[in-house]
């Protein structure tokens, strides 16, 4: 059983009623991590924002249905709430906080979400900072994000999904604000905890070259439009819409460029 | 910590000195002559130059000024020459009244700017948002002596809910010992009832007087503040992740948007004080704003030089206590580190 199936998402700006999105079918099923790309403005972010319940003040979604494990969950408003989602952003130091030291947020999310005491949640708030690869998790629980690096924060955010015990991990741009080697380290924990935990994985990026590696499938937007999806491999080698051969020669030009500097 | 803190106190002794220079020159440079002023039209030349030998005022101007740091560091202020006492004598004897105006005034802003300024960012662009800000710009825009005598007229006049316009107690009511000089606070202080009570009428209508229109100051940065914080990435981040709107509006975006709202409470603060002129005058309260206003008309420069500078200061005063406040909440200040 997919992890979730989104039919047929329409979203527009209220006031103006010009549309955003049009129509948008996805689907992720356990452990898989499907990519979702597209430029600046065609509406990635909004298709995962309305995933959650959480479009920004003034958007209106005006069709479409979410599945999760099964289960309907359209009429919830915040589905996070109940449907165990969890995101993940583009700024992980912005994301946090700044008043509340890491380990408290965590534990938060912790108590919050698995339904334990104060003191339980601390411990196995520590616990999550230690699974996410957070060097003296005891130390690192008692920052602020201040004192933490870009990266170190991302892990934080890791840390507070993975209390949520997620159906489906949404990772809007995770990795575009971070270093190019803490970029991997990244990826990489998502790819080791989607194994682990059997979650699903939308992974918005505008970085092809973070699909080619992560992603067992992607899908392709376009100006509020799906315009293409299937396995990695099979839409690299094979892409059948024009934007995305324009979108995958743009990625191989600029590679190439790099090789040749 | 002790950086920020070390930072904060230069940056408040500059000001300090350059209020002091500001003030002096202003002063100098206004027209009129405060010796002439003081004589009147009847004096002689001679009789003139004597006095601005008397006050000084016939040095170099950089004599004067050394002459007037000089004395701010004793602490003088000058003579009042309309009275003949000395200046901090005038407004040191006046300030409690002020202060105790300025407090309530402020606590009737926060009573009503507070709660509204969160119903408006809770319910922004639907009713209740509607209603605040029409209240914020009424509030803001109306004339503070054109409310006090909507106030008198009604809540007195015609409803005899509080005491007319007469000052601090009732007339012939002797005021509390003194403590603090806040009349309301020392009669609680020594356990006299009746006083306490009364001073508390007495203090009401001037002090919704002005805490109305500061109030409209407070709902807007409450408002914009908090939807300031509903657009950044935490609050998104406790959206996402199910945190109950009701304990994100109080954990994260409250005390986030407290930074900007202390700072804009500290300002409303500081003019509440040195801004209540007119309010003081329609009261008959005896603040020093009073005697700002009793200096004008005689024309007493000294007096009105020091009721410049004293407010300054106290403005000065606020901005630090502010900033430290600010140390307590933000642990980037309080820790230092990397600025995010």
């Amino acid at each position: 059983m997919s992890r979730l199936t989104i039919e047929d998402l329409s979203v527009e700006v209220a006031a103006t009623r010009s549309s955003i999105l049009r129509g948008v079918d996805l689907e992720i099923e356990p452990g898989e991590i499907v990519g979702l790309v597209g430029e600046s403005g065609s509406g990635k972010s909004m298709t995962s924002l309305a995933t959650m319940g959480i479009l920004p003040f003034g958007l209106r979604q005006t069709s479409g249905r979410f599945l999760v494990d099964g289960e309907d969950v359209t009429d919830q408003k915040r589905r996070s709430v109940s449907s165990r989602f969890a995101m993940i952003f583009q700024n992980p130091r912005d994301s946090l906080n700044p008043l509340m030291k890491v380990g408290e947020q965590v534990a938060r999310m912790v108590q919050l979400h698995q339904r334990l005491g104060r003191a339980e949640s601390r411990a196995e708030a520590v616990r999550l900072l230690g699974r996410v690869h957070i060097i003296a998790p005891d130390e690192t629980a008692r920052k602020y994000p201040h004192q933490l690096s870009g990266g170190m924060c991302q892990r934080v955010m890791v840390a507070m999904a993975l209390a949520c015990k997620p159906s489906l991990l949404i990772a809007d741009e995770p990795t575009t604000a971070l270093d190019v080697t803490v970029q991997a380290q990244i990826l990489d924990l998502i790819i080791e905890l989607t194994d682990e935990t059997r979650c699903g994985v939308l992974l918005v990026t505008h970085d092809l070259g973070v699909v080619a590696e992560t992603c067992d499938r992607v899908n392709v937007l376009y100006r509020g439009d799906l315009v293409e999806s299937g396995t990695t491999a099979r839409v690299f080698a094979d892409p059948q819409h024009e934007y995305t051969r324009y979108l995958l020669d743009a990625g191989r030009q600029l590679e190439a460029a790099d090789g040749a500097a | 910590m002790l950086r920020y803190l070390l930072r904060r106190v230069a940056i408040s002794a500059i000001t300090v000195l350059g209020l002091a220079l500001v003030v002096f020159l202003v002063v100098r440079i206004l027209p009129g002559d405060a010796a002439a002023a003081r004589l009147g039209p009847e004096a002689s030349d001679a009789d003139i130059e004597a006095l601005r030998a008397e006050y000084g005022l016939d040095q170099p101007l950089i004599v004067q000024l050394g002459d007037y740091l000089a004395g701010l560091l004793r602490g003088d202020l000058g003579t009042a020459v309309s009275t003949g006492r000395s200046v901090s004598a005038e407004l040191f004897a006046r300030l409690p009244a002020s202060i105790e105006l300025a407090i309530a005034g402020l606590i009737v802003a926060l009573l009503i700017g507070f709660p509204l300024g969160m119903l408006a960012a809770a319910k922004r662009g639907r009713f209740p948002d509607a209603i605040a800000r029409i209240f914020a710009v009424l509030g803001s825009s109306m004339a503070p002596v054109w409310l006090g005598l909507l106030l008198i007229f009604g809540l007195y006049s015609v409803a005899h809910l509080f005491p007319g316009p007469v000052g601090r107690l009732p007339i012939g009511m002797a005021p509390p010992t003194q403590i603090t000089g806040l009349y309301a606070l020392d009669a609680v202080l020594t356990g006299n009832w009746v006083v306490a009570g009364e001073a508390l009428r007495y203090l009401a209508l001037p002090a919704l007087t002005l805490g109305l229109g500061a109030s409209a100051a407070v709902l807007k940065m409450v408002r914009s503040s908090l939807i300031a914080t509903e657009e950044s990435g935490f609050v998104r981040t406790a959206l996402a992740y199910g945190v109950p709107g009701r304990e994100v509006l109080w954990r994260d975006q409250l005390r986030n948007a407290m930074l900007q709202v202390l700072t804009a409470i500290g300002l409303v603060f500081g003019f509440l004080l040195g801004g209540n002129v007119i309010v003081e005058r329609l009261f008959s309260w005896p603040g020093v704003g009073r005697v700002a206003f009793d200096a004008l008309g005689s024309n007493d420069l000294e007096l009105l030089q020091g009721y410049a500078l004293i407010i300054g200061v106290i403005y000065i005063a606020l901005n630090f206590g502010v900033d430290l406040v600010y140390g307590l909440i933000d642990p980037r200040i309080r820790l230092g580190g990397r600025a995010s």
